[in-house]
């Protein structure tokens, strides 16, 4: 599957309404519009548990799009 | 013995302003705004609106309002009949409300027709008064003289009161005098901040925080400023619309406002009209202030203070803020860090926060127990958090209760533990603090009954599960499965030890 769907199914499950998440596109910025600070946190350690990754403080604030966190996640995966 | 007047807080507040700009904007909300001399004259009629309620000096008036133009009115109309302004979040839940009425004994509440408060957590004899966002009350009169009305304060005379959360989830009444409302401007509005009448005050903080009240009504009226006022929920592009609308020249807010506006900031830089923006609530990561800095050009102020306490006692200072520091001891009050005997330790060291200050809050209501448990014979009163001083400036370090800081309210891990329990897989639970990127959330440990199978899917039921019973940000965002809590040989939950689990 590729990342910005795997992500997509990860928002979904951290209770992002389904409507709103079929409709991000992976250049749209989630603070907001898609994400409030809890449902951004709940993501954040999602990413880390499916992934296998830290996130760090300084990244955690440069993260904005879904394109972001793939290429954070895994810089040469679609 | 005649006790001691001091000054109505309201009355000072109010007619500062109206020999010198009576029709100056004091307060603007959405595409409505107040001038000075029209808030004189609502608070004035509400003020009379609760006399003919018969409202007695010193007597609770729930105020369960938005942050709209009505707020200001009720309050100090409240407050200039000498009656006690009890302001509380108008999204309480039912059983919140209820529990606060009966706790503060109020016998008049006042709301919005719409979006109305819980009216069936309202006891039958508490009478609702209805206004408008303008602070409007059908039927009431349209002019009444101030001489008539105004009540001179004693000096132990309660003027307002505000609920914080308590350990248990049962909120604690935190009552302050008159003084509390006018030093806080004195001490940091004008001496840190120099707040001056031609600044625009914008708090996403509301009124029914401590914050919120003294940023949005004793600071614009104190040095005759505008604020803004904004009664939905601060989501940051509802922040940066009122921003590039009004143009504040000042901007309170939490770590988690300026970090979900920094996230959806597009472009490299974000030019803002404000000369200062101050942070509290919780600390500020200082990776916060660096990248808010790098975005703007601007440094956050971030400060510490508490419902106790009225306001900041401890805050940086424009040009000398530091990253990652709370700032140092506001001038006025003094602060003390001790280990768990109450000895001071050494300079450098981590300790127990204790501050003393003249806007210190003289007890909790309806719990003397608590009180002097929390506010010492030496006046110095326990804050719960973990200091470290170095060169005057204050770092925080974390709590020495269980309580979490999340998104700038404080949750009960007793109140997601109850949560948690109520499903039927669930043996026992315990919930920490977990860090997650710059965001202090609840993380829970949880320790499934015989036979349950441990997986995602459970975890994530759980979840959900949370997520119907309790606020967002309330909601744990990491459930980890374990065999068995760590306990003491007493069988207490070593929390220290959980917490430290989620660090690694």
């Amino acid at each position: 599957m590729p990342v910005i769907n795997e992500l997509k199914e990860l928002m979904i499950n951290i209770g992002v309404e389904e409507r709103i998440v079929n409709e991000v596109g992976p250049e749209q910025i989630l603070a907001g519009h898609v994400m409030d600070s809890v449902h951004y946190t709940a993501f954040i350690v999602a990413i880390e548990g499916r992934y296998g990754i830290r996130i760090t403080d300084r990244y955690a604030l440069r993260l904005r799009t879904l394109n972001d966190f793939r290429n954070y996640i895994n810089p040469g995966r679609k | 013995m005649l006790k001691t007047s001091v000054s109505n807080s309201a009355l000072e507040l109010l007619t500062g302003n109206l020999g010198l700009h009576p029709d100056k904007i004091a307060y603007i909300c959405a595409d409505k705004a107040l001038s000075y001399s029209d808030l004189n004259k609502g608070c004035r009629r509400f003020a009379h609106l609760l006399q003919k309620q018969g409202i007695v000096p010193q007597e609770r008036v729930l105020i369960a309002l938005p942050d709209c133009l009505a707020f200001p009115i009720v309050f100090l109309g409240c407050l200039l009949t000498g009656g006690v302004a009890v302001a509380v979040s108008p999204t309480l839940s039912e059983e919140e409300l209820a529990l606060i009425i009966d706790d503060c004994g109020a016998r008049i509440l006042v709301s919005l027709g719409k979006p109305a408060v819980p009216y069936y957590a309202v006891d039958e004899k508490v009478k609702v008064i209805i206004c408008d966002d303008q602070g409007q009350v059908e039927g009431s009169c349209t002019s009444v003289e101030l001489d008539t009305l105004y009540q001179q304060p004693s000096v132990d005379d309660i003027a307002y009161m505000l609920y914080s959360s308590g350990s248990t989830g049962r909120p604690k009444g935190v009552p302050h005098l008159h003084k509390s409302l006018l030093l806080p401007c004195d001490l940091v509005g004008k001496a840190l901040l120099d707040i001056k009448s031609d600044d625009v005050i914008f708090s996403t903080s509301k009124f029914s925080f401590a914050y919120g009240l003294i940023n949005s009504l004793a600071f614009p009226l104190r040095f005759g400023a505008t604020a803004i006022l904004h009664p939905g929920k601060p989501d940051p592009l509802a922040v940066l619309n009122i921003i590039h609308l009004h143009g504040p020249s000042i901007f309170f807010s939490v770590p988690d406002i300026f970090t979900q506006i920094i996230l959806s900031c597009t472009d490299r830089e974000l030019i803002l009209p404000m000369r200062l923006c101050c942070s509290a609530g919780e600390a500020l990561p200082a990776p916060i202030f660096e990248e808010w800095q790098r975005l703007t050009g601007l440094e956050i102020l971030d400060g510490i203070g508490s419902t106790e306490m009225a306001y900041h006692f401890i805050s940086n200072v424009p040009g000398r803020a530091v990253a990652g520091s709370a700032g140092q001891l506001v001038p006025g009050y003094r602060a003390r860090l001790v280990d768990d005997y109450g000895n001071d330790v050494p300079a450098g060291r981590e300790g127990n926060l204790l501050i003393c200050g003249p806007t210190k809050t003289p007890c909790y209501w309806n719990l003397p127990e608590l009180s002097a448990g929390t506010i010492l014979p030496d006046g110095f009163v326990k804050t719960g958090d973990i200091f470290l001083e170095r060169d005057g400036f204050y770092y925080y370090r974390g709590r020495c209760d269980d309580m979490i800081k999340s998104g700038a309210c404080w949750v009960s891990p007793f109140i997601v533990e109850d949560a948690l329990r109520s499903h039927p897989a669930v043996a026992e639970c315990a919930v920490a603090v977990v860090t997650v990127g710059t965001f202090n959330r609840p993380g829970a440990f949880v320790v499934l009954i015989p036979g349950t199978k441990q997986s995602p899917a459970l975890a994530q039921e759980l979840m959900s599960h949370i997520m119907e019973r309790l606020p967002d940000y309330m909601c744990p965002v990491r459930i980890r499965f374990m065999a068995e809590l760590p306990r003491t040989s007493t069988g207490k939950i070593q929390r220290f030890k959980l917490r430290e689990q989620f660090a690694h």
